[in-house]
């Protein structure tokens, strides 16, 4: 069986780019103006104890909110970006399951979000497939036609 | 053969990154739900408390309900995420925002004046808002 490497790398990183594009730009808006007002918010608190309506004790209460604020919009932004590499992960191997299935012979990678399957696709009375994209390659009758990675993420040959 | 093995390992890499911190909660209406009622109700009392501080109606002995309720409010929050595996960034988020509803009660038994309330109010809407968007985004990801 051949692999046309460069297509499939290309179908995958389109699938890639695709899927977390939007992800991408929605974790850059948030984390910027939300670090930016935090940052301001300290810029408040100095000002406050400046004109001495809080003392150093309160400052030092209010910076530790604070913080916990901070952290707060780190765990969303860590968060937003678990789920962009996990559509990323889900998208490239969406791609390239049809492919990697074909070459093991049964369904390892699924093109859904729980990415792979440890079931073989075999039924297992007849050691035929149900479905006619999961049919196992025998090895000693190789597919006639390369493989070909014009396929649609998320779905078999 | 060898592409084979190959194969197999990209299956194994992409099983690796599948069962590992990548990992993260479904969308439960319940927290999101439940985080924007609370965002209200804190939003609320900051807003009544920042007018009051100074008499006698904003004292912190008037308003101890208040956070015991939020407490409470928090608690339910965190039990319900935290049925679901992956959803520890949700529990921490509350747990924050716990520790900042701690840190007001005690500005408030000390006494608070309306200008740190203008600075408590922003750090809370933010706390707010970053949960529910990661909430949302979750949502986002099952559509």
């Amino acid at each position: 069986m051949n692999i046309d490497v460069d297509s499939l790398t290309h179908t995958m990183i389109d699938d890639v780019r695709h899927t977390i594009g939007e992800r991408w730009s929605t974790i850059r808006a948030v984390a910027e103006p939300e670090l930016r007002k935090l940052a301001q918010t300290i810029e408040d608190v100095s000002q406050l104890h400046a004109k001495g309506v809080i003392d150093a004790n309160r400052a030092f209460q209010l910076v530790e909110m604070q913080r916990n604020t901070a952290m707060s919009v780190l765990r969303t932004i860590e968060g937003l970006g678990v789920l962009t590499a996990r559509e990323a992960v889900d998208a490239a191997a969406g791609a390239a399951g049809a492919v990697v299935n074909r070459l093991v012979g049964f369904r390892l990678i699924s093109s859904t979000s729980n990415s792979i399957s440890q079931e073989p696709a075999n039924n297992p009375s007849t050691g035929r497939t149900k479905d006619k994209a999961d049919r196992p390659v025998s090895p000693a009758k190789p597919a006639q036609r390369p493989v070909k990675a014009k396929f649609k993420a998320g779905k078999d040959l | 053969m060898r592409k084979r093995s190959k194969a197999i390992l990209m299956a194994i890499v992409t099983l690796a990154v599948s069962c590992s911190s990548y990992f993260i909660a479904e969308y439960d209406p319940a927290v999101e739900g439940g985080a924007t009622d609370l965002q209200a109700k804190v939003d609320r009392f900051l807003i009544d408390l920042q007018q009051t501080t100074g008499t006698p109606g904003g004292d912190y002995e008037h308003h101890i309900g208040f956070y015991d309720e939020v407490r409470s409010d928090i608690e339910t929050l965190r039990d319900a995420a935290s049925v679901q595996r992956g959803n520890a960034l949700t529990v921490q988020s509350l747990d924050l925002i716990e520790k900042n509803v701690d840190k007001l009660e005690t500005m408030h038994a000390e006494g608070i004046s309306p200008e740190e309330i203008g600075v408590v109010r922003t750090l809370f809407d933010t706390q707010f808002r970053m949960l529910v968007k990661l909430e949302n985004a979750k949502k986002r990801k099952e559509n």
